[in-house]
């Protein structure tokens, strides 16, 4: 990829907590061009959640340079990081402690429109109703609470606030962890969807093989808040070389193979006919 | 198979909300038998987690709960503790912050065997060291916050454990963990259930999990069994359509490449809803219209079979 | 807020407390058209004793005045003496908790400073003080009870603000790029309030306590007739013709009896999730 499509680039980024005796980043560095899809994985404690909340700002680095959008993110404060880091979203693990539980979710989702000045007033609603259905949700959800959502409606509802900020990147921070399979491979297929309309890159975060390999091309493990293997995501868990990554693939927990079993069974083979209409 | 230690028949439990009511279990029926391993698989809404607190009878006072619960080979009182250990998902909410894990395992050795402190402090420390926390005279006295989440887990284990129960119940005891401290925790937990020989009924929605640890798998849909088999035939060859798909997401899931994985597609039932046929039917690719007007009937055996009109018997 | 609502009316006590409020709002309210006898006028023989003559059916005190219609307009003083009251200190409280919470560093621990010097006097002492310095109106009565209570509202919003400050939701309208002043104004102090409204209902029955205890003390206006004042009038007579006491008292305790129900209420009411199974 060319220097000229970098979206994001850390650099020799660091911080240690008050107190603490070991950082937890220490030393990051790597980039991400537009539309690029990478995975950050490692064992909790590894510094990742970290890393994501530096990426954007949310804690200060002790050291270290991040450039976004060719523009550096650590120069900048007030409105104009506003501005930028509207381009730069996260979704969070647990989408039901992501939304204020007392406001309505169209509400929350209309905000980035509203604060960016991106649709006039009289156009929010509308605008709304789209991004529900952009994320695949009934319209007439926005008028509802959290809690009264599922948590995948929930995690929908996260994704469609972080589409309003028309961003670039997404720092997706264990977005599926708390979600059932089924749901899961749902958001997922839902991202995939929204990264080919939208031209979206993103940063996956999560200790969860599955998810890095369906969303992922290139991967970044992390462990004791370094990056200690990086490569395609495919290759990389195939043949895994650092230590971290050999513990993290050797864990993860797979289903036996499909074969059919030689063994006794209590009936005839399993037959499910077809329906028939 | 050896005795049964614990019999559900036709367990049907509702928890008002509201005006309405939401039917988490519509009938369940399950058998276990003492030193068996069972997963009990379904996802959020699926009834589950109340099966679980069914069982450990522990449901809120307000659930309407019909049918029974038995445990054949125990006392007429089971008590929790001693009777079976429970393990739950949240290792950072189950223990109490303010004791230190020797004073929380002690107690449980103390209320249920009778022992004196004395000897409660030692068997907790043989305990801690059991479940594989380093160094365990000196971190009985340390208090729960002391320790990651993978080790507060190892350390609710040991509690549930503590007064040797014939069962051990665990509620997504991994799903807050990460996948290495996962895989740590389930060799543990199926080391403990071989050594002492005790029973294990594990909740979870992941069904590579109940394949590294169960002997027999149950998959619950909307409060009710579709199917149950040995972990090897069920995960091999799935009967029922929903454990077909949801066998196929999560392999989809592991080998996944380019392009969008399979889904389940269709609406989910309204866990108020009164149901009369299959609750899989409005999602199943082979249903029929006897699938949505009739209650399918449990074809096979009670420990190996399906509730299915469309699986030929 | 209408779920909310919905959850207050199906708790039977806090609804009962609360009709039984507003009938006696309105009726301190309509004292004059309910019941038009000048409570400051010598109407009757005086020590009449109730249910004897329908013209003065609680009685009449020492001087033959009227005692429903003392105690109906007692109603009024107390009654909006203890609501002013009660907001101000939730007004001075959550301003005061609010900017502490936010600022952080000095001006926290200024203001927190200031907070533990007012709660250090007794709170009576402090309204005792105040209205022997600023006269017995019914303002300077006001002003003395809210200087005694808004701290318990400081800390309740400060500490809230500290706690929702490191949750998701609340990273997550900074990600999407909220305004400062907008994140604390819809986001901060909606979710910090419910505990302080619950706690200042709460506030509003010491109110009407305190405000009783400086009229029975002589404290307050003596030319109006409020329900602290008619205890004080009827102790001399106690023994023989305890009535003089008993309706004022037993006005006062229904109140902050109703009060504190409807408090309650309304602390189990705003918190969505915690009544939920």
């Amino acid at each position: 990829m060319s220097e000229a499509s970098l979206l994001l680039e850390v650099e020799g980024l660091a911080k240690r907590w008050p107190g603490a005796a070991a950082a937890a980043v220490s030393d990051v560095s790597f980039a991400l061009a537009e539309g690029e899809r990478v995975a950050l994985v490692g064992a909790s404690g590894s510094g990742k959640t970290t890393l994501a909340r530096l990426i954007v700002r949310l804690i200060e680095p002790d050291r270290g340079a991040i450039r976004f959008a060719g523009r550096d993110l650590l120069a900048l404060s007030g409105e104009r990081l506003r501005r930028l880091r509207a381009g730069l979203q996260l979704v969070f693990q647990d989408p039901l402690a992501a939304l204020d539980p007392r406001r309505r979710v169209g509400r929350q989702v209309a905000d980035p429109l509203r604060v960016h000045g991106l649709v006039p007033r009289a156009d929010r609603p509308a605008a709304v109703a789209a991004l529900f259905d952009r994320v695949g949700l009934d319209p007439a959800l926005a008028e509802r609470f959290p809690h009264e959502l599922s948590g995948g409606q929930r995690q929908r509802v996260a994704i469609a606030r972080a589409l309003a900020c028309r961003p670039l990147l997404l720092l997706l921070d264990e977005p599926v962890a708390q979600l059932d399979v089924s749901v899961k491979v749902q958001i997922l297929n839902l991202l995939d969807r929204l990264r080919r309309e939208e031209g979206l890159a993103w940063l996956l975060i999560t200790h969860d093989l599955g998810a890095a390999r369906a969303a992922s091309d290139r991967i970044l493990v992390m462990a004791e808040g370094r990056i200690v293997e990086e490569g395609p995501t495919a290759a990389v868990l195939a043949a895994p070389r650092a230590a971290a990554t050999r513990a993290l693939v050797a864990a993860e927990p797979r289903l036996p193979p499909p074969e059919p079993d030689p063994g006794p069974q209590p009936f005839t083979a399993p037959s499910v006919s077809p329906r028939t209409m | 198979m050896s005795a049964v230690l614990l019999e559900l028949r036709g367990l049907a439990v509702s928890l008002p909300l509201g005006r309405r009511l939401v039917r988490a279990l519509r009938g369940l029926d399950l058998e276990l038998s003492a030193g068996e391993r069972l997963a009990l698989v379904g996802e959020s809404g699926s009834g589950k987690s109340t099966a679980l607190l069914a069982i450990a009878g522990l449901l809120p006072e307000e659930a309407r709960v019909e049918g029974s619960r038995r445990f054949p080979l125990l006392g007429r009182e089971v008590v929790p503790g001693r009777d079976f250990g429970l393990v739950l998902q949240d290792p950072f909410a189950s223990l109490n912050p303010v004791l230190s894990v020797g004073e929380q395992i002690g107690e449980v050795l103390v209320a249920h065997r009778g022992a004196r402190w004395s000897e409660a402090r030692r068997a907790s420390a043989v305990l801690l060291e059991r479940v594989g926390i380093g160094d365990p005279e000196r971190r009985l006295g340390d208090p729960p916050h002391r320790f990651s989440g993978g080790q507060r887990q190892r350390i609710a284990i040991a509690m549930a454990i503590a007064a040797g129960p014939r069962l051990l119940l665990a509620d997504e005891p991994t799903s807050s963990l990460d996948t290495v401290v996962q895989s740590q925790i389930l060799a543990l937990l199926d080391g403990l259930v071989r050594e002492q020989g005790m029973a294990l009924l594990l909740v979870t929605h992941d069904l590579a999990v109940a394949s590294r640890i169960a002997d027999r798998i149950a998959v619950l849909y909307a409060g009710r069994l579709v199917e149950s088999g040995p972990a090897h035939r069920l995960l091999r060859a799935p009967r029922h359509p929903y454990t077909r798909a949801l066998l196929a997401v999560a392999r989809d899931l592991e080998r996944a490449g380019a392009g969008p994985l399979a889904e389940i597609a269709g609406p989910t039932l309204d866990p108020t809803d009164r149901m009369q046929g299959c609750a899989f039917a409005p999602r199943c690719p082979f249903a029929v219209a006897r699938c949505t007007d009739e209650r399918p009937a449990w074809r096979g055996h009670p420990r190996d079979g399906v509730a299915c009109h469309r699986v030929e018997p | 807020m209408s779920d909310a609502f919905a959850r207050f009316a199906r708790n039977p006590a806090a609804l009962l407390a609360a009709l039984l409020l507003a009938a006696l709002a309105l009726a301190a309210a309509l004292a004059p058209r309910l019941w038009p006898i000048d409570p400051e006028a010598v109407d009757g023989p005086p020590l009449l004793h109730p249910f004897t003559d329908p013209a003065h059916p609680l009685g009449t005190d020492r001087l033959g005045r009227d005692l429903l219609a003392r105690l109906l307009f007692g109603a009024r003083i107390s009654l909006v003496v203890a609501l002013a009251a009660a907001f101000a200190s939730l007004l001075i409280g959550s301003a005061v908790g609010l900017a502490a919470g936010l600022a952080g560093g000095r001006i926290d621990d200024l203001l927190m400073r200031i907070t533990d010097a007012f709660q250090t006097v007794p709170g009576f002492l402090l309204a005792l003080a105040f209205v022997s310095v600023l006269g017995p109106e019914a303002e300077s009565v006001v002003l003395a009870i809210a200087a005694s209570s808004w701290t318990g509202p400081a800390r309740i919003v400060r500490a809230e603000i500290l706690s929702l400050a490191r949750r998701d939701f609340v990273l997550a309208a900074v990600a999407v790029g909220l305004p400062r002043v907008e994140i604390a104004w819809r986001v901060l102090l909606p979710n910090a309030l419910p505990p302080v409204l619950a706690y200042a209902c709460a506030s509003i029955a010491s109110a009407v306590l305190i405000e009783s205890a400086l009229s029975f003390l002589g404290l307050a206006d003596p030319n109006r007739a409020s329900w602290g004042a008619m205890i004080a009038e009827g102790r001399a007579v106690l023994v023989r013709e305890p009535w003089l006491s008993i309706w004022p008292g037993l006005a006062l305790l229904v109140t902050v009896l109703a009060v504190n129900l409807v408090g309650e209420g309304l602390d189990d009411a705003l918190a969505p999730r915690r009544a939920r199974p």
